[in-house]
């Protein structure tokens, strides 16, 4: 009996750990590739008819200007995929934060994804 | 000793049959061991510093964006109709601006928030088109074409330099929404975009 508890209790932790370190914790939120680029805020607003999403992405490193890609998929009410931005290259220099604002043209969206690749160094 | 071997043979057999009854991979393709293969329509592409299709979609994008938070298409009472007079290449390469313009337009109207009449490199046809209706049904009474709310004009510029190591391209694209009854442009707003293309290293 003790033992399953441990069992449990070790398997709850390491799900924990692995979900703070992937970074990829929120359901709005995929990264592709190295995680060296942190998303410390994300949120979605209507604006008039149209999603509007702001996604705040920080380098933490002190040493390299981070180069990658982001693109956004656009869901409508029934998790259907109804569009997605061009994948947009964008730098961060080291210790920087820059803000992400995109806009769906698309009406009936009311959900986004926030895909990011990091290439390999 | 013998069950291994019967085991093995039956393993064989079955193999051998239900692989001659697999479809062969590459149905439904044509040359599909080739090098030709198909790729992400919408990845980033940096194979030259030239306007490339990631130029034309981000221009595309970021323009249609800040057109439909402009307050005459947001928050006009009616939908207005506008249409697509040329954007100006006024760079050294050849840029096709209608490209840009055709990919705003599509977005525009999937947005629903505008209404686009016919180019005017497509009124010759619309033109032929509504005399054929007009002398069909002797109505004479069709609404002019000329009534659009608004037109789209702009121009793409580019500065280049370069060294012997870097090579820098800078692009501006910027597009404006004229009313042309008045003649004034209600709203402007511009894409940039820098690309360096450097000879010493391979990357961003």
């Amino acid at each position: 009996m003790l033992l399953t508890k441990n069992i449990l209790m070790s398997l709850g932790i390491s799900t924990l750990l692995l979900a703070f370190s992937s970074g990829c914790s929120s359901k709005n939120i995929n990264i592709i590739g190295k995680n060296r680029v942190e998303i410390t805020k994300n949120k979605g607003v209507k604006e008039g008819n149209f999603l509007k999403i702001m996604a705040e992405l920080e380098n933490n490193d002190n040493d390299e200007t981070e180069g990658f890609v982001y693109q956004i998929e656009w869901y409508d009410k029934n998790g259907f995929i109804k569009d997605a931005t061009p994948w947009k290259a964008i730098t961060i220099h080291k210790n920087q934060k820059i803000q992400v604002i995109e806009m769906t043209n698309i009406p009936d969206i009311v959900d986004y994804k926030i895909i990011i690749s990091v290439p390999n160094k | 000793m013998k069950t291994i071997v019967n085991i093995s043979i039956s393993i064989t057999l079955a193999t051998i049959l239900f692989s001659g009854c697999a479809p062969k991979g590459g149905a439904g393709m044509v040359g599909y061991d080739s090098n030709v293969k198909y790729g992400d329509a919408k990845a980033v592409e940096t194979v030259t510093a030239d306007f490339g299709s990631t130029d034309l979609q981000a221009t595309a994008e970021s323009l249609t964006q800040s057109l439909l938070e402009s307050r005459y298409i947001a928050k006009a009472p009616q939908t207005p109709k506008v249409r697509l007079r040329s954007v100006n290449n006024l760079t050294y390469e050849h840029i096709d601006t209608k490209a840009i313009t055709d990919k705003i337009r599509i977005k525009l109207l999937k947005s629903g928030q505008v209404r686009f009449l016919a180019d005017t490199a497509n009124l010759n046809q619309v033109q032929d088109e509504r005399e054929l209706t007009a002398s069909a049904t002797a109505n004479k009474g069709n609404k002019a074409m000329a009534d659009s709310d608004y037109i789209i004009t702009g121009n793409v510029r580019s500065i280049k330099k370069a060294n012997d190591d870097v090579k820098d391209v800078y692009y501006n694209v910027s597009l404006e929404l004229v009313n042309p009854q008045s003649g004034e442009i209600v709203w402007a707003d511009e894409k940039e975009i820098r690309k360096v293309t450097s000879k010493s290293s391979v990357g961003w």
